[in-house]
């Protein structure tokens, strides 16, 4: 290897001797061939569930609009009764729901999942069983989700779902319980395909593709994954928590057994906050991805938009008390917030003005996307200034909850997410057959869409002033409302027709065979390289953060095979595995092929959602049966030892292969996974905490406290369970793990079992049982979750055995060991904190 | 009647409006700048070269700090004081949601005794108000947009908001919290009255409703404690009231001097004037008309009125049924009643 002085590479650009071997072609195309007949479904590379993703996110567009016609329908003027109250309360309710987690959170990983691992440089997502499973969770649950409105029986508590109103008292019905369990289970899959984001963005970017090169659009989805993996925990516990007070009457937020409806709004918020910008950032990287394609010049301000990402991520973790900021809860803390969503409108504003900047410098074409992103812009610009409006307080107080809100919440999101969708739809669509939509019948679908969008919702700006709260099923006349509410509805029509004709030319130019799309823009990202399955014949070596303007003849280099990995070497499906930060080629590994697996898991796990739901107790044995069968199938084919060594990643580069310990993927997408769990836990003790310090004594009178002797007899049992299951796997990178040592998994278990039981013996006296108050409530649902860690450890303790017994955890195979020690730690941590955490609140 | 936070009756809706104001004139200045440079930047062809420090430091970080840092200035100087305790001399009201209603109680005064009433806040111009706010159930929202800000009415805490009507009127204020089913019709009526009406309005809710005279208001009453009616709704002085029991419904005492029934769900009575113009600002507020057929359809079909409210259809009763209890509710024999009458005639 040659060091490359001149821009500080530590590698340099492979230049593999041409022409390629005969065959080496058709061996790279046979590894990532897809799964022939009905058995394509089984297929799990990113391209295929990428544009599957894609395609049911957008269906769920189209379903959660039809709900805004019908809606719309209602209130296009005052009195109407073409629809009853209940049914109008599950309309606005589902369409608010399915919008925001079946359609754009789906939407935004969906196009990352697709567009991504070609931006990079990568042949796949390191983890394509996970997507294809967390795909088929989300179509199988999101369309069941969705059916529950033909009976009926859909949510009616309003997207955000304050108790009261969803606990058992008011909403009795089973409507609530489809929210909670079916939106609880989604949010798993979205937390999955942050997993593969996260590692995906910082494990796999093509050879020299260091940091500072990265696409904006990777950042952001770095970013994303991130506030994902932090923000979406905290709906989880609160959904497992508000189930509970359902399911067994655990009071935690019924405040006539000491518990406190607002920790609803602190837990749902604090997701609900970040949630409105992972929406928002995802579309930010695309609109920075396509400014510059079609401004032919390089982002203005490429660092600090990047640094704006990551500003607008972090700050928005503080923001979610500006949604209670009629609540009472009053304060210093409230001015806090209100200067802080105040602040974060700054990032946003120097990305508005660095793609001005980027537009004011270049020389544009106009496109259809160039349209959407002027109206991105326009639109964008109007609701963050209202955004502003309405993080002061003295505003606010006025219109929060009203369609001021209501008008401000669909700028940001449709004009900062769905216009960005519509034209990055456009703008790569030649990626998905080789054929672009028409630019005529597109000029007509962004003026309907665009022209609808500002009719329905300018006019809500000021129904919300002259006085409509929103969620109402009609309102009276005769205070002013007549005339917006009619335009309204007649833009909601005008947007509807838009819609329908971009479906139309959707369908009409998408007909025929695939053809290539011979880079229409001249774009300077890598998705434009000429691509496959498998992504590019050979992974592009970076040198630019343009690569494709830098390097004019990277597409026929790449195409003739002269960068990384031009074949496969195992017959396998392999990529690279590179340094976090520079980039630096470390590893070959094999990714794990197609398999019918993941979406027999996503069926079983859809069902053991949706049967519990409706108590059918034998359906919901079944289905959870069936996941963790197919789970283990799935998982027992992976974490093998490639054929060979090392291996020949271009001429002349050497590299070993597979990835073992925490050089593995797997590794990290674990750590992320106890960090989700961490939060998850964290949200549930924070539960505690604050029905806790809602108490006037504390622990309440007759609660007690488990004696320091026994909790200190509990966190040994923990700590040696932990201590003998790192010991069990012990040197496997050295030799074979001895098949007699799964059996030390048994006492491993026993005393997680022990801890556990000792911990739920001394928590309450059997005399205050869960239902009494929130304070043994909250701690009851601790202690479930731990029962819930209990049963995983079950579950990892069989197939860790299992792998050990059938001679499995060996040297360059031992990613299982690493992740079942990771999480078997955790697990016991969480039982210690378990333990001491009320003793340590009193 | 007036719902709208851009014509603001009183010092607190006053400093709101302004608030609102100059945001929307500071933020519509900084809409056409951006979208000033946006056009430029797709259009203008004669446009020069712009350094990337520019747009970056200037667009992205001066304009916002000044813009935005200005309004939180202003905004924090509109309000100060809007969440001050009450001033010593205040009318102190409890309100409590309830699905999907107001009750109200004001608290004794002097001489005057505390009593209870629903859905209407009669208050004296020019005093301040002083609420404290609960709910009995679900979480509901304070909001009248012409006298101030809003406030969530939480199970489980006691939320407190001050204001001052400056102007006669009859304020709507919508429920603007989700609270189910009949959560648009939920709302509580503000009328402000000059100090001297209010204190008449006072004296009259206070006193007990006179006995029924007519046969029929007899019968009414009779009908209403045995219908059940007693066990939801209170009507002072009547035998059937069962004292301090926590309301199911709403205190129906002096039920047909409110402007509306169901919480804003059918017009009962006019308001001689809705909007306070010098003229008529002495008729603001004042019931006219008859409150009788509104009592009989409420109470004939309250599921078709407001449908999923917490009482059932009387269909089932006999029009003269009806007719009787709507007599009693009244409050007044109708034979003698003047086509337009001002309030209640009850004397103290």
């Amino acid at each position: 290897m040659i060091e490359n002085e001149m821009n500080g590479d530590a590698i340099s650009r492979p230049a593999n001797r041409l022409p390629r071997p005969p065959g080496e072609l058709e061996r790279l195309e046979a590894a990532w061939a897809p799964p022939r007949g009905w058995r394509r479904v089984g297929s799990v590379n990113n391209v295929f569930i990428g544009k599957l993703y894609i395609a049911t996110a957008f269906v769920f567009l189209l379903l959660g609009g039809v709900l805004a016609l019908l809606i719309r329908a209602q209130l296009a003027a005052p009195g109407q009764t073409l629809i009853d109250a209940p049914l109008f309360q599950q309309l606005f309710t589902m369409h608010g729901t399915v919008m925001m987690f079946l359609f754009a959170v789906p939407m935004v990983e969906a196009i990352a999942v697709f567009l991504l691992p070609n931006m990079l440089g990568a042949r796949d997502l390191p983890f394509p069983r996970l997507s294809a499973y967390s795909y088929w969770m989300y179509a199988i649950g999101g369309l069941a989700f969705y059916a529950t409105l033909f009976w009926r029986l859909a949510p009616d508590a309003g997207w955000f779902m304050y108790p009261p109103l969803s606990g058992a008292t008011y909403s009795p019905g089973l409507n609530a319980d489809f929210w909670l369990l079916g939106i609880g289970f989604i949010e798993i899959s979205a937390i999955a395909g942050a997993i593969e984001l996260i590692t995906g963005v910082l494990m796999t970017r093509a050879p020299g593709m260091r940091l500072s090169r990265m696409p904006v659009y990777a950042w952001a989805m770095l970013v994303v994954g991130l506030m994902i993996i932090l923000a979406f925990p905290a709906v989880i516990a609160g959904t497992a928590l508000l189930e509970m007070e359902r399911a067994f009457d655990w009071p935690v937020f019924d405040a006539t057994r000491g518990g406190d409806p607002l920790l609803w709004q602190h837990l749902f918020w604090f997701f609900g906050h970040p949630e409105v910008y992972i929406i928002f950032l995802p579309a930010a990287g695309l609109v920075s991805t396509m400014v510059p394609a079609l401004a032919r010049t390089t982002l203005v301000g490429r660092h600090a938009v990047t640094a704006a990402l990551i500003g607008i991520g972090a700050v928005s973790f503080l923001l979610w008390l500006h949604h209670m900021f009629t609540a009472g809860l009053g304060g210093m803390g409230m001015s806090l917030v209100s200067i802080f969503s105040v602040a974060i409108a700054i990032p946003g504003a120097l990305q508005v003005f660095a793609w001005i900047g980027t537009l004011w410098r270049g020389r544009l074409q106009w496109t259809t996307a160039t349209w959407f992103l002027v109206g991105f812009l326009v639109t964008f610009v109007l609701g963050g200034l209202t955004g502003v409006m309405l993080a002061l307080l003295p505003i606010d107080w006025q219109v929060h909850d009203t369609y001021f809100v209501v008008a401000h919440f669909h700028y940001v999101l449709i004009g900062g997410m769905v216009l960005p969708m519509f034209a990055a739809l456009y703008h790569w669509m030649p990626l998905w057959k080789g054929r672009a939509m028409s630019e005529r019948v597109g000029r007509w679908v962004f003026g309907l869409i665009f022209g609808g969008f500002h009719l329905t919702f300018f006019p809500m700006h000021i129904a919300g002033m002259l006085g409509m709260p929103r969620r109402v099923h009609t309102y009276p006349s005769g205070i002013g409302l007549e005339l917006p509410n009619a335009l309204s509805s007649v833009g909601a029509v005008i947007i509807a027709v838009g819609v329908l004709l971009f479906v139309i030319d959707l369908v009409r130019s998408q007909r025929g065979p695939e053809q290539d799309h011979e880079d229409p823009w001249r774009s300077s990202t890598l998705e434009w390289l000429p691509s496959e399955n498998y992504g590019t014949r050979s992974i592009p070596h970076v040198e630019h953060h343009e690569p494709l303007w830098h390097r004019p003849g990277l597409h026929e280099e790449v195409e003739a095979g002269v960068h990384w990995l031009p074949g496969t070497i195992t017959g396998g499906r392999e990529t690279l595995l590179t340094s976090p930060a520079r980039a630096h080629p470390l590893r070959i590994v094999v990714l794990a092929g197609d398999s019918l697996w993941p979406l027999v898991a996503a069926i079983g796990t859809a069902a053991f959602f949706l049967l519990m739901t409706v108590k059918a107790v034998a359906g919901t044995v079944v289905g959870g049966v069936v996941a963790i069968v197919a789970i283990w199938a799935w998982l027992w084919q992976t974490d093998r030892a490639p054929a060979f060594e090392d291996a020949e990643a271009a001429d002349g580069v050497i590299l070993p292969m597979g990835a073992s310990g925490w050089q593995a993927p797997s590794f990290w997408g674990v750590v992320i996974l106890i960090v989700v769990q961490a939060t998850i836990f964290a949200s549930m003790a924070f539960a505690h905490l604050h029905v806790a310090m809602r108490l006037d004594v504390c622990p309440p009178p007759g609660a007690g406290l488990a004696d320091v002797s026994t909790l200190m007899f509990g966190s040994i049992a923990y700590a040696l369970s932990a201590a003998i299951v790192m010991a069990t796997g012990r040197g496997a990178w050295r030799a074979p793990v001895a098949r007699w040592r799964a059996v030390l998994l048994v006492p491993a278990f026993g005393l997680v079992v022990g801890g556990f039981v000792m911990g739920l013996q001394t928590a309450w006296p059997a005399e205050r049982p869960p239902t009494l108050d929130a304070w043994t409530g909250t701690l009851a649902a601790m202690h479930s979750l731990q029962g819930l860690q209990v049963a995983v450890a079950a579950l990892l303790a069989l197939y860790f055995g299992a792998r050990i017994v059938s001679g499995l955890v060996r040297p360059r195979q031992h990613a299982t060991r690493e992740a079942v020690v990771l999480l078997w730690g955790w697990i016991c941590v969480q039982g210690v904190v378990t333990l001491w955490w009320p003793r340590w609140i009193a | 009647m007036s719902a709208t936070l851009l014509r603001p009756a009183g010092p607190q809706a006053e400093a709101l409006a302004g608030a609102m104001s100059t945001a929307l004139a500071v933020c519509a200045f900084a809409f056409v700048v951006a979208m000033g440079a946006l056009a430029a930047a797709l259009w203008w062809r004669g446009r020069r070269p712009v350094p990337s420090a520019l747009w970056l430091w200037g667009g992205g970080l001066v304009l916002p700090i000044l813009v935005f840092g200005g309004l939180l200035l202003h905004g924090e100087r509109q309000t100060r004081g809007l969440l001050d305790p009450a001033p010593p001399g205040a009318l102190r009201i409890a309100v409590t949601g309830h699905l999907w209603w107001w009750s109200l109680r004001y608290d004794a005064e002097g001489d005057a005794p505390a009593f209870a009433t629903a859905n209407e806040l009669r208050v004296p111009v020019g005093r301040p108000v002083a609420l404290t706010l609960a709910s009995e159930d679900v979480i509901h929202s304070y909001w009248v947009p012409a006298l101030g800000g809003k406030m969530d009415l939480v199970p489980g805490r006691l939320n407190r908001l001050t204001f001052t009507a400056a102007r006669p009127g009859v304020y709507r204020g919508p429920c603007s919290e989700y609270c189910g089913t009949q959560h648009a019709t939920m709302v509580l009526q503000v009328v402000a009255m000059p100090p001297e009406d209010f204190a008449r309005w006072r004296r009259e809710q206070a006193a007990d409703p006179p006995a029924p005279v007519s046969p029929r208001a007899m019968r009414g009453a009779a009908l209403f404690a045995e219908h059940g009616c007693v066990s939801c709704h209170t009507v002072r002085g009547s035998s059937a009231a069962i004292g301090s029991a926590p309301a199911l419904g709403p205190d129906l005492t002096h039920v047909a001097s409110r402007l509306w029934l169901g919480a804003g769900a059918l017009r009962q009575r006019g308001a001689g004037s809705d909007v306070a113009d010098d003229a008529a600002s002495a008729a603001v507020g004042q019931p006219t008309g008859d409150a009788r057929p509104a009592l009989r359809a409420w109470i004939r079909d309250v599921q078709q009125v407001k449908p999923g409210a917490r009482m059932p259809s009387y269909r089932h009763l006999s029009a003269e049924d009806i007719e009787a209890l709507a007599e009693y509710l009244a409050e007044a024999p109708a034979e003698r009643a003047p086509a337009k009458r001002p309030l209640v005639a009850a004397t103290p």
